[in-house]
């Protein structure tokens, strides 16, 4: 008999994503969807406001990456008024930007994602979580509140604040960085950069070699990649060009000003979510795992697929290794982790190397602006994938149209494929447990997706359920953590 | 600043209070104002930090999960109870929802969550100090109404009470 098997967070509130696995007649898997079912409605309601407004509404998409929105949106607003900010506005936004990239990375691989793979997969739903890590390394769980305090610190005084940021504005920055917070920040930055070389030895020895199984096997598909490089073709965060690599490894690189020529935005029925895909590819759409057409991942493992190499030595280092051991591009989908962990380090000696800069402290950082028509298109690298602001105004400066595509919004076609994959090879005849329900999480968190779908039980109790109905809707099985 | 073992004053503090809400929203600044009365008129006792949370609450609790462990955590927010505009009663943890929309994420999961997870997996005493909101506004840079404002030093020396 058909059944289908929802696996949903228990809402409270809009009920933000789901997933729902249906079973063929013999108990196999006949298709899945990510459902998506929260609507925000920024590209509706900026309408109508100050451009300059925009760097510091949109930090309220997120709480958890403002700093990407800011920045997109800063540079969307330079594009508008067609300036360019003066170099050390730009290396003050690409500070900001790295320290934040700290504090995000070291969040995700210890609080959502570590748990699956320091407590192992099977462990118990009690202990595979945040705090089992910390019952397990009680001393980990202190360097990591330390080190995403000290990331926060050197944003406090770099803009004033971590969070909600105000400090990029058009043309630049808003407030220069004076000696003495410089030496502070560097002290603190060290510190940050010491945590991250820990971080990739500790994953390394104790983490990834014990998991590779499953690496190999858990949501692997087979897509393109997206991400941005600079002119030497090295993993650039804030600015460069946009690099859409098709799943033989052959590439273009485009101005993200022309991103529509490129990718294509397609809508399903059953989720809020947008597909976005390679429209240049000719080939169209489709997210089905076996045949997949138009569909490119960003996030992590897409910008170490597109890169050439690292700008930084350690994670230069690091890159290398990783390269030779999975080759390029590679399609393991929970490498994601691994590659995040390069990031990290990439970061780090990022930040350290332009508080050492002079130019830093230069006062000369915001050139002036004025009003026009325009359109213009801001993009940077957000922890989960390429963020594209694209803003038009009319001759006094007030928005006329928004477009955004965020980082989770470009997965959203191979995170449903992951699912796809995962429950096929986890699902047969019919026979499926509670092991399934976290390894099908698994493969969803390894996108870090910014849905309520990313999330990771604290304390075993009800988290996420699987219902399981037959062919006429009746509810026969619930499986839940 | 750190100090001396290396964590953020509110990770390492033995007693904490939070004052959560959004200083733009009218009432909802509740919360941050109390925090701040505390600092300006009635100084923080030993052994107690005192923080303005504002709306990054979960970043801090995120924190004491991680972190060391503190005695009790006293959150103070405005809720609607349907009580008289003002009053200030203590809310049993118990009260709160216990469903749990997305578990835990740093993106959209509620802080009843967390404050739940404080409890019963670390064995923080968390205790919750609300105020019975007087109205709700979405215009940025609404005031708090006077009724609130009068509420502020009966909730801040009430918080003062629960971390001795």
């Amino acid at each position: 008999m058909a059944k289908t098997i929802t696996i949903a967070p228990v809402s409270r509130l809009e009920g933000h994503a789901k997933v729902t696995i249906n079973l063929d007649d013999a108990g196999n898997v006949k298709d899945t969807y990510v459902n998506v079912v929260e609507l925000r409605g920024f590209e509706k309601f900026c309408i109508g406001r100050p451009v300059e407004e925009l760097p510091r509404i949109v930090t309220s998409i997120c709480g958890v990456c403002p700093w990407s929105h800011h920045l997109a949106s800063a540079k969307a607003n330079d594009a508008v008024f067609g300036v360019k900010p003066p170099p050390a506005g730009e290396k003050l936004r690409r500070l900001c930007n790295a320290a934040a990239y700290c504090e995000e990375h070291i969040l995700h691989f210890y609080v959502l994602a570590g748990a699956d793979f320091v407590m192992g997969p099977d462990a118990d739903p009690a202990v595979r979580n945040v705090l089992g890590i910390i019952g397990a390394n009680p001393e980990v769980g202190r360097r990591v509140v330390r080190n995403r305090y000290l990331a926060a610190r050197i944003l406090n005084i770099v803009s004033g604040k971590s969070i909600h940021p105000v400090t990029a504005v058009p043309g630049g920055f808003s407030k220069p960085l004076t000696e003495a917070e410089r030496v502070a920040a560097l002290a603190l930055g060290t510190e940050v950069l010491e945590f991250a070389k820990w971080t990739m030895a500790w994953a390394k020895e104790n983490v990834f070699p014990k998991y590779l199984d499953v690496v190999k096997m858990l949501g692997v598909i087979t897509t393109g990649f997206l991400g941005t490089v600079d002119a030497n073709g090295a993993l650039n965060l804030y600015d460069g060009k946009l690099r859409l690599m098709k799943p033989d490894g052959t590439f273009v690189d485009l101005d993200a000003a022309n991103y529509v020529d490129y990718i294509g935005e397609k809508v399903l029925p059953w989720t809020y979510l947008k597909f976005p895909y390679a429209k240049s590819w000719g080939e169209g759409f489709s997210i089905d795992v076996d045949s997949p057409k138009g569909i490119y991942r960003t996030n992590t493992l897409a910008r170490i697929n597109v890169a050439d190499k690292m700008a930084t030595p350690l994670a230069q280092k690091e890159f290398e290794e990783f390269r030779q051991a999975f080759g390029r591009p590679t399609q393991l989908t929970l490498l994601y982790n691994w590659a995040r962990l390069i990031e990290l380090l990439y970061n780090a000696e990022h930040l350290v190397e332009l508080l050492n800069d002079p130019e830093i402290t230069s006062k000369d950082i915001r050139v002036p602006v004025t009003l026009r028509a325009a359109r213009g298109v801001g993009c940077v690298e957000a922890p989960r994938g390429t963020l594209i602001h694209d803003y038009e105004t009319d001759a006094q400066g007030l928005i006329t149209n928004v477009n955004l595509i965020v980082g989770t919004t470009h997965n959203n076609g191979p995170i449903n494929m992951s699912v796809n994959q995962a429950a096929r090879a986890l699902i047969k005849d019919g026979k499926y447990d509670q092991g399934i329900l976290n390894r099908v999480e698994m493969a969803i968190r390894a996108y870090d997706p910014c849905l309520s779908c990313a999330t990771h039980r604290l304390d075993g109790k009800l988290a996420v359920k699987i219902d399981i109905r037959g062919a006429d809707g009746e509810l026969v099985g619930v499986l839940a953590n | 600043m750190t100090d001396e073992i290396g964590q953020p004053p509110w990770a390492a503090a033995r007693l904490l209070i939070l004052g959560c809400g959004n200083p733009l929203l009218g009432d909802d600044g509740f919360g941050p104002a109390v925090a701040r009365h505390i600092d300006e008129h009635l100084g923080t006792p030993a052994g107690v930090v005192v923080l303005d949370a504002g709306t990054a609450v979960r970043k801090v609790l995120l924190d004491l999960l991680l972190g060391d462990r503190p005695e009790r955590v006293v959150i103070v927010d405005v809720i609607d109870r349907g009580r008289p505009p003002g009053e200030v009663f203590e809310v049993p943890l118990d009260e709160l929802s216990h469903l749990r929309s997305d578990d835990f994420s740093t993106h959209l999961g509620p802080v009843s969550n967390l404050l739940f997870d404080l409890r019963d997996g670390r064995g923080i005493d968390v205790r919750i100090l609300a105020c019975q909101v007087a109205g709700t506004t979405d215009v940025l840079g609404e005031p708090m109404s006077e009724t609130m404002r009068a509420a502020i030093p009966i909730a801040a020396a009430a918080a003062l009470r629960l971390v001795r």
